[in-house]
């Protein structure tokens, strides 16, 4: 049986978003920056990482292992290569932050290689690479996730690692960027509470139980007992997921996942990130030129069936924001039941939140 | 639904009470046939005369008296109901306390609601 879901107005849901965030006790620069990433990632499609990551969150500060108002530490500067603590606090702040300092720097100098460590959840990796582009930027984003794992190794039967995002962007002048931003699980987790919510079956090769046999019933990305989610790509992806460890995790001065869960809530990443200015490679009229005779190139291959036209990465995302912009974002019930639940717990009234998302309240 | 589950709930806040009848009745084989907000009309509903529910989902925090109490009162009743905890605080302690006076399950209220669900779905397919 599906959820029902609630349709809730951007603003009514970023009104209602940061009713719950006061619980936190955040400065209100903190409140602005993790209400509209997380509201921004409903709005690209990416709801696994939206406005219903704010339990997670709750549980995970009230644990101590998310830092309210903690800003990003400078261990390392040598002018292009910048090595960041991010000391546990919110992703969206220390995200933003980190990104800040890399970006002047490459602005500077042509490019700088941002090695952050210890942040709290950074969410949708995209995200990043949309900041660095909008500066004119190239970016690479390469990934860790210190939490349960719940992806395996290729070959293997049980989770080693978290689903390590993998991200790129580059501008492309005179049109849209190119925000290619991936997790290397074959899907998110949070496609498999969807699925297990509406009672339908995952595609074979996406899942594996609790035994390491390859499954389809979408419970065991659910409930106990959990079982493993697989890589895209088969070991290719699990090359890249490999790749993301070494380098967002070890090699960024974080941590690297080994060993069972410590079973707390949170969520932490390291990120490795190199920009670099493509204006500065000293042939940016032939990129440009070659940029977009690719692009032209590769949407006109003729669409399969069932497919309406080829969409090259980021087209997904503007597509989705347009719509969800004009029509609001879905929330499905559970999601929205959980998020009142964090309020109350953070001791912000549920009332409250349900008044300022514009839902009917009883009494 | 002829196989609903008859299920009873203890929660203190409107507006989670609401969501979670929607969302329960919608997702899962359950038919909400009362509710209490706090621990004093819950052992009254369950000492009075109305006839028996499967399933009793109980928060334990309450505005007015516990849901430890309410555990506790269910000892009494010779119904074959189940009883679950869904609670903002299901700490070791308070899972552990919950299993001792006879809760079937415990269920964090901001992380566990799907797992609530399909224990629904799975109790009435039993």
């Amino acid at each position: 049986m599906s959820a029902p879901v609630h349709t809730i107005p951007v603003a009514k849901l970023d009104a209602a978003v940061r009713e719950l965030m006061q619980g936190f006790g955040s400065s209100a620069r903190e409140v602005e920056l993790v209400a509209d990433n997380l509201i921004q990632a409903n709005l690209t499609g990416h709801d696994s990482h939206g406005v219903g990551m704010l339990p997670r969150y709750a549980h995970a500060f009230l644990e101590g292992g998310l830092k309210a108002n903690a800003h990003v530490q400078t261990r390392l500067d040598t002018g292009t290569l910048l090595a960041l603590d991010g000391a546990a606090g919110f992703g969206q702040v220390i995200g933003h932050e980190a990104m800040v300092l890399g970006i002047a720097r490459a602005k500077q100098h042509g490019s700088c290689i941002v090695a952050l460590a210890n942040s709290h959840h950074l969410c949708r990796i995209g995200a990043w690479a949309e900041m660095a582009v909008a500066e004119g930027l190239v970016s690479m984003h390469f990934v860790n996730v210190i939490a349960r794992p719940i992806v395996a190794p290729w070959g293997g039967r049980d989770a080693r690692f978290g689903t390590n995002p993998f991200a790129v962007g580059i501008p492309v002048p005179g049109r849209p960027p190119v925000i290619l931003d991936l997790a290397t699980s074959v899907i998110a987790q949070g496609k498999t509470r969807v699925a297990h919510n509406k009672g339908e079956a995952l595609a074979p090769g996406q899942l594996l139980d609790d035994r390491g046999e390859p499954t389809t019933d979408p419970k065991f990305g659910v409930v106990e007992p959990i079982g493993a989610l697989r890589t895209f790509g088969e070991h290719k992806g699990f090359g890249l997921a490999l790749v993301c460890e070494l380098l967002g995790g070890a090699l960024a001065g974080g941590l690297a996942s080994h060993g069972p869960a410590d079973g707390r809530q949170r969520v932490l990443n390291g990120m490795l990130t190199v920009l670099f200015d493509p204006a500065r490679l000293g042939q940016s009229a032939l990129y440009s030129g070659e940029m977009q005779a690719f692009l032209d190139w590769v949407v006109a291959s003729p669409p399969q069936a069932g497919t309406e036209r080829v969409l090259v990465a980021g087209e997904p995302e503007r597509i989705s924001r347009a719509k969800r912009l004009a029509e609001g974002i879905p929330v499905d019930a559970t999601t929205w039941i959980e998020l009142l639940a964090a309020a109350d717990k953070l001791g912000r009234d549920p009332a409250e939140v349900t008044r300022l998302a514009g839902l009917a309240t009883s009494g | 639904m002829s196989n609903a589950l008859r299920t009873f709930l203890v929660e203190d806040s409107a507006v989670i009470r609401d969501s979670l009848v929607a969302a329960l009745e919608e997702m899962a084989p359950v038919e909400v046939v009362g509710i209490a907000e706090d621990e004093r009309s819950a052992v009254e509903w369950l000492e009075g005369p109305q006839s028996p529910c499967d399933l009793m989902i109980v928060d334990i925090f309450l505005k007015g008296g516990s849901g430890l109490g309410v555990l506790r009162a269910a000892h009494g009743v010779r119904a074959p109901m189940k009883i679950v905890v869904l609670s903002n605080y299901a700490s070791v302690d308070i899972r552990r306390k919950c299993t001792e006076l006879g809760a079937s399950r415990v269920f964090d209220k901001s992380s566990e609601i799907d797992a609530l669900i399909d224990y629904c779905e799975q109790l009435a397919t039993a």
